[in-house]
Formats: C-alpha cells, structure tokens, sequence
C-alpha cells in the first residue's frame, strides 16, 4: 500500500519537474521569439545566449516581498495563485505522452480535462474580488465571461472529435488517428478550437482580462512575488496544457506523420513534444503579430460565430458517421 | 475503504452546506456551495460513476456556480439584507425539506425504480457486459427512457427562452451609434482650423 503510494508520487515528480522546466524556458523562449519577430535579440545577458533568464527571473519572483493590500481579504487572496497553479498541472494526470506512458488512464479522460479546465476560471475571478480594486474586479469579469463563452465552443468541438473517435479515453482518441490525423476531416475545427484554446488561456489577441493598456494588468494588478508568479506559471502551464490537447485531439499525440520505418525509429515521446512546441510557437506568432480584440468583437466572435458553426460541424458529423 | 472515504466526504458536504447558508458574506456562501458540488461529485467517483462526477463538476461548478458567483459580486448586499428575510422565508424551507426527505424515503423504500413497460435492455445484465458506464449511460438514455430524456430537454428549453424574454425589456435604453454612420463621417466636417 505504502510502496504504491510512494510509486505514484515519484511518477508525480517525473511528469511535473519537466514540465516546471518547460514552463520557465517557454518565458525565454517567448522572449526570443517575439524579439526575432521585431528584429530585436532578445534576453542575452544571464548566461549563454541568455539561457539562465528564466532562473534569474524565479530568484527575483521568490525574494520580492509578497503584499497583501490592506482591505483584501486574506484567505481568498493567497489561495486564488495557488489554485490556478494547481489546476495547470492537475490536468497533466491523464494526457498520455507516448504509448501507455500517462500517469493514469482513466476512461473518461477528456471530460476530467474538460472538467478541470472549467474551474480555471475560479482562480482568477476570486483573485479580481478578493484584492478589492477596480481594475482586478474589471478584468476577472472580462475574463469569466470570456472563458465560458469560449468554453462552449471548445466543449462542442470535443464531441464532434469523440463521435469520429468512438472513445472518451485520450490513449484510444490517439490510436484511433492510426490512419489519417483528425485534422484532415476535422480542419475548420482545428481553428476554431485554436482560436479558441487563444481566448480560453487569455493569452494574445484576446488577453482582454490582463490589457494592460486599459486595464494595468487586469486581475493580478494587486499580486506580487510569488503570488504573482503562481498565476505566472498557471498561465504558461495552461498554454502548455492546451497545445497537448489539441495535439492529442488533431495532431495524432505521439504518432509520427507517416507510418514508415524512418519516422518509427523516432521515439513517440519526441514526435508529441515536437507537435506541443509547434504549437506554442503558434500561440506566440500569433502574440507578438495580431492587435487585440475588443470585448464585444471577442463576444460576437464567440457566441455568433465559433458556437452555431461547432454545432453544425457536430451533425455533419453524426450524418456521416451513420451512413458510413 | 471507501466507506471511510464516503463518511469523510459526507461530512465535508454537511458541514459546508451548513456554512452556506450561515455564512455572513455572500460571496463565501457561493464559494461553499462551489466546495459542495464538488465534494459531491467525488461521492459519485466513490461509487464508480465517474461520467457522472464528470458531468457533475462540468455543469454545476464550471457553469453554473460561476454565473451564481458572477451575479453575486456584482450585487451589494449587506448583511441585514440576507437576515431580514429569514422568518418569511422558513415556513417555504419547512416544506420544501419535508417534500425532500418524502422523496427519498419513496425512493428508498422502492427498492426497485419504476421501470417503463417493454424494456429493452435489462440492467444487470448490461452492468456485466459492458464496463464504461459512459456507453451504459448513453444505451439507457436514447433507449428506453428516451421520450423523459427529451421532455427534459425541452423543459431547459423552456427555461432558456422563459430567462431571454424576462431579461429583454422593450424599451431601447442602450446608446449606440451604427458603425455605417461612424464610418460616413469625415475629418472636414469634425475639425475646423481657424
């Protein structure tokens, strides 16, 4: 009992030090590729082609002095960081990184992603009402409505993906992308649910909850040291997140393009990080090229256009499905 | 084991379903309800329902609670406002909780539910088949209990138009200009240099 225990946590660690690594060098990586975009360099002074940025920038987060503003209240204030950050990693449980490589695989493994991805929106609407500011509160209601109303889009996109997989178990959505990546039938659906996955992680164009040139910073105006950082990591942590997931939903997750010799010597651990970092490279692309949205365009984008066209897609899909 | 975990668990929904409607705050009265749900939903994980848990965090705490929280934060309500309707309100509790607890005794002295005439699949010999209850769910569902499934469907229907008209009202208070004329407009006929 003891000893499976122990097992479980140890495999806990393997799946959660990389990813902590891979969160602080996506903030480098960010830095570096928005900089190449401007023809600038970048971080280049903290080490070797400023590869220890992102340590430098950790020291600095964990000895700032963390403030609480007078009239907030307490308890919600700290424990609002430490849940969006626990909810970032929660999710990692079940997404399977190579063939029965996933910590557990449970078999209704993209609802409980689903399921856990919905409360995300509760470490930031209690961070905006428990710092008693204006700014924070403005920007957790952009942001509440914005995660649901996207998450409605991203929910409906996920059944047609479950009715062509016939499984709600991620390692089997996988297998069954044996012969051809549900990209292929599904591609308007794979926008939709990038843009989407966009609006869900409030990241560029539609990062409305943190503008800074409207709102300071949105719901964390009031965070500092590692409060500030925990939301830090949970936003990174979910991008990360949400480019394993549309991996595993379009891109095949740890099947190679083609099923040759050459392409199998690769392991399938690499070709699902390769596809995740592809990804992120989008979502950064995409940062440092589009303008932002403005909330009621953001709305009518969600609600008009992403909500009727998934619904469509799932019966076309269902028709198809039936009569082949 | 898991009754232990199910004591636990029970308890966890007690005493915070009690906290929510003694707290004097009603932002922190929402958040226990959040804490409810969800513990509830770990109560059906415990009896190995786990679509069911699933659904129950994705509507109920993803969802709903976040629009009861959303609404809740927004309104200023002091504490005098949520005592003062205390003893109007008890005698609707008092029925309510004796229609509740009629309830489950009905369903707890009926061993066996209701089941409609002509039913097609039998329940136990489903549950030794198959081991996803989400595709047992899903053959009961579209089934036989089809015609309550869509009648259902229909009563949220019902709710959602019933809230889109309450919360239309005739009169058009909104300012709003038509982006048609915003783009008419030209830099002569704004700024005058004298």
């Amino acid at each position: 009992m003891l000893y499976e225990i122990l097992i479980i946590i140890l495999k806990v660690f393997i799946i959660i030090i990389p990813l902590m690594v891979s969160i602080a060098y996506l903030t480098y990586f960010e830095r570096k590729v928005i900089g190449a975009i401007q023809l600038r360099k970048g971080p280049n002074v903290v080490g070797p082609f400023g590869l220890f940025q992102p340590i430098a920038d950790g020291i600095k987060l964990l000895t700032k002095e963390t403030i609480f503003p007078q009239n907030a209240n307490k308890f919600i204030f700290a424990f609002s960081p430490i849940l969006t950050f626990a909810l970032a990693l929660l999710s990692w449980a079940v997404i399977p990184i190579d063939y029965k490589v996933v910590l557990s695989d449970i078999n209704v493994g993209i609802m409980y992603i689903f399921a856990i991805s919905s409360l995300g929106i509760y470490g930031i609407i209690m961070a905006g009402w428990s710092s008693n500011s204006r700014y924070a509160f403005l920007g957790a209601l952009r942001s509440a409505a914005q995660m649901i109303s996207y998450e409605v889009s991203i929910g409906l996109i996920i059944i047609s993906i479950l009715l062509t997989a016939g499984s709600l178990n991620l390692s089997e959505i996988v297998l069954s992308q044996e012969n051809y990546w549900y990209i292929i039938p599904h591609f308007p659906m794979f926008l939709i649910f990038f843009i989407s996955t966009l609006a869900e992680t409030n990241r560029a164009p539609f990062d409305l909850p943190e503008a800074e040139s409207e709102l300071v910073a949105g719901y964390n105006v009031e965070y500092s040291s590692m409060t500030f950082g925990l939301f830090f990591l949970g936003e990174y942590g979910n991008m990360i997140l949400m480019s394993a997931m549309t991996t595993i939903l379009f891109l095949g997750g740890w099947l190679p393009p083609l099923n040759n010799d050459f392409f199998n010597l690769i392991p399938g651990f690499v070709w699902f990080m390769l596809k995740v970092s592809f990804l992120l490279f989008v979502f950064l692309w995409v940062r440092a090229t589009l303008p932002r949205y403005r909330y009621d365009q953001l709305m009518s984008l969600g609600w008009k256009l992403f909500l009727p066209l998934s619904l469509f897609w799932i019966i076309i899909t269902s028709i198809v499905l039936y009569y082949y | 084991m898991t009754i232990y975990f199910f004591y636990f668990f029970s308890f966890l929904i007690i005493s915070s379903s009690i906290l929510v409607i003694s707290s004097n705050n009603a932002v922190h009265s929402v958040l226990y309800l959040i804490f409810t749900f969800f513990n509830s939903a770990i109560l059906f994980l415990l009896m190995n329902a786990e679509f069911l848990a699933m659904t129950i965090v994705i509507v109920y705490v993803g969802a709903i609670a976040v629009l009861f929280l959303f609404v809740v934060m927004m309104l200023n309500i002091t504490e005098s406002e949520i005592k003062e309707g205390f003893l109007k309100y008890f005698p609707f509790g008092l029925i309510l909780i004796a229609i509740f607890i009629s309830e489950l005794f009905l369903v707890f002295n009926f061993q066996n539910f209701p089941i409609p005439e002509n039913v097609k699949i039998n329940v136990n010999e489903a549950m030794l088949t198959e081991s996803s209850n989400t595709k047992l769910i899903g053959l009961f569902l579209y089934t036989d209990y089809f015609i309550i499934f869509q009648i259902s469907g229909f009563i949220l229907l019902l709710a959602m138009i019933g809230a889109i008209v309450l919360a239309q009202s005739d009169e058009r208070k909104l300012k709003s200009t038509s982006s048609i004329n915003q783009k008419k407009v030209r830099k002569k006929d704004i700024i005058k240099l004298n």
